[in-house]
């Protein structure tokens, strides 16, 4: 028979597991809601019992360890178990799996390939948060052999704008912005309604609305990553939180000015499916093209017209 | 049912409801500076996002003019040369020419004529757009018979070949006798001209003729604009 603490653990990893489980689903920020859960239990622990949490200094790994002095006798924290070392702004934690109390919801998750936050390194990602007024992410990498996790709670450069998806009174936002969900039918209404009236404007329309929209995003992203790949990886996502579908990186020459980019489940294409939109059959992703070409125009440096040369829903 | 190619100009394409069938040769013909290589280029376009190899064989202007003016429209001319779907060719600058495509020495039509074979032979597995622009340019120096006997062939050849062609020729150039026989040839014929008062004079364009198809043959107002190319005006009729 279980005693109740294996009972209290059974629950506590069966509540993350199944956590991890449904924001993997989530459309937009999934993986950041996930995140929000792990960081906002610790910050919760720190506000009901971190009156002792007292700073000496402002080097992330003070900070952490004044947060295990705070809370060191907490078992969750295992204070002894971990290893810190400062690498700029960002602390690397060496922890010993051996005592963590969510070993059974790490593992389970690393089976499943879900998303997945180690709560351990949420409470240290916390605790910099509240010192340092600053986002911070985490990551972890599990050594089987050794039985030790090595974490980083690291400086998050930009987050994500369709993870920050939030309801605020009766509105929909996205980073600060007035939003609205559209399904397929009101998009198709919408280009049926053009083509109609001004046919003539139709693709130039959806290549300068996508070239329009994703020129800040690019300029963030180019911002915040020197590589080119990386500030081109965030677009994606972006497009992909989007519904536009999920967009692929096959090559980068940077000097030439070239990339060839796979777009998967593309939107545009289901959108015009089964329509007679256009008196022949062509290639419709002129909206991805425009976001495409702004985000490879910023983050290049010089005008990139990106054209479609093949789609996989025609026969040539 | 056989494929079906448009211009890509809407109005148009609503006055030749069926479309041209691969294979088919259009004439076009106007007064200079009407907006004739305009409507070569919106042709190039369609093809392009339909999945067409584009060949542009430019007799009046380096080829390079196309090129900027495809680009002015946000077409991605390179990827499309790269990717071997759009080929100019210099058919202007002749042994001058920095063009990976060129056509020299047109001092005989039969030569202008196995050179574009061989052009066209390298696409043989392919669905073609060619555009000559302007063939008359090409035609200038010869004899009537011999001009005659040029377009016999090389349509007959185009059109066993199954390229989308389009000929572009510049009115007062050729011949007016030479011109009405050589309309027989084509399978659709527009025209193109000047009309309207002279102080502010309109574009104006007409569909002539369809071979075995239907079409509407009200000439209709049209515009250039720099944003979208030719802009018909559908609902206005001369």
């Amino acid at each position: 028979m279980m005693n109740s603490e294996d009972v209290y653990l059974k629950i506590i990893n069966s509540i993350y597991l199944t956590l991890s489980r449904a924001t993997g689903t989530m459309p937009f920020g999934g993986r950041h809601y996930l995140e929000e859960i792990t960081r906002g239990v610790g910050e919760q622990i720190l506000k009901d019992y971190g009156e002792e949490f007292k700073l000496e200094s402002t080097r992330p790994s003070d900070i952490c360890k004044a947060y295990f002095n705070a809370l060191g006798y907490l078992v969750f924290l295992e204070e002894g178990a971990f290893q810190l070392e400062d690498e700029g702004n960002s602390v690397l934690v060496t922890m010993s799996q051996e005592h963590c109390i969510y070993q059974s919801y790490c593992r389970r998750a690393q089976e499943e390939g879900l998303l997945f936050y180690c709560p351990r390194l949420g409470a240290l990602q916390s605790a910099l948060k509240n010192a340092l007024g600053l986002e911070y992410s985490t990551a972890v990498e599990f050594e089987p052999a050794s039985g030790v996790c090595h974490g980083k709670v690291f400086p998050v450069k930009r987050r994500l704008r369709t993870e920050m998806m939030h309801f605020v009174d009766d509105t929909l936002d996205i980073a600060g912005e007035r939003a609205v969900l559209f399904t397929k039918d009101v998009y198709l209404s919408f280009l049926v309604a053009v083509n109609e009236y001004a046919p003539f404007i139709l693709q130039k329309v959806l290549f300068d609305t996508g070239y329009r929209s994703f020129l800040n995003i690019a300029r963030e992203a180019a911002d915040c990553y020197k590589i080119p790949e990386d500030s081109l990886q965030v677009c994606f996502e972006e497009m992909k939180n989007c519904g536009i579908g999920r967009i692929e990186l096959v090559s980068l020459d940077t000097s030439a000015g070239h990339a060839v980019i796979r777009c998967y489940q593309s939107f545009e294409v289901a959108v015009v499916e089964g329509m007679e939109l256009y008196r022949t059959p062509r290639v419709t992703c002129d909206l991805l093209r425009g976001q495409l070409s702004a985000c490879l125009t910023v983050i290049l440096g010089y005008p990139i017209i990106c054209e479609e040369m093949q789609c996989k829903a025609l026969e040539w | 049912m056989k494929e079906r190619g448009f211009f890509g100009v809407d109005g148009l394409d609503r006055a030749i409801p069926q479309g041209m069938e691969y294979g088919s040769q259009i004439l076009v013909h106007g007064d200079t500076g009407v907006g004739k290589t305009v409507l070569a280029g919106e042709f190039l376009k369609e093809g392009l996002v339909c999945g067409d190899t584009c060949i542009y064989v430019a007799c009046d202007e380096p080829p390079a003019v196309m090129r900027d003016h495809l680009r002015d429209f946000k077409v991605g001319v390179r990827a499309y040369e790269e990717a071997g779907r759009l080929l100019l060719v210099d058919a202007y600058e002749e042994e001058e020419s920095r063009e990976r495509h060129f056509i020299a020495n047109q001092y005989s039509l039969e030569k202008y004529a196995v050179l574009e074979s061989n052009l066209l032979a390298r696409f043989a597995d392919r669905r073609v757009r060619l555009v000559v622009d302007s063939l008359s340019t090409l035609l200038i120096p010869f004899a009537q018979e011999e001009i005659l006997e040029f377009h016999r062939s090389r349509l007959k050849s185009l059109r066993k070949k199954g390229i989308l062609a389009m000929d572009v020729f510049v009115d007062g150039v050729l011949d007016r006798r030479v011109m009405t026989v050589i309309g027989h040839f084509y399978s659709v014929n527009v025209r193109m001209k000047f009309g309207g008062p002279k102080v502010r004079p309109e574009r104006l364009i007409q569909v002539g003729k369809v071979k075995s198809g239907k079409f509407d043959a009200v000439p209709r107002r049209f515009g250039i604009s720099p944003v979208f190319g030719i802009i018909f005006a559908p609902d206005v009729e001369v």
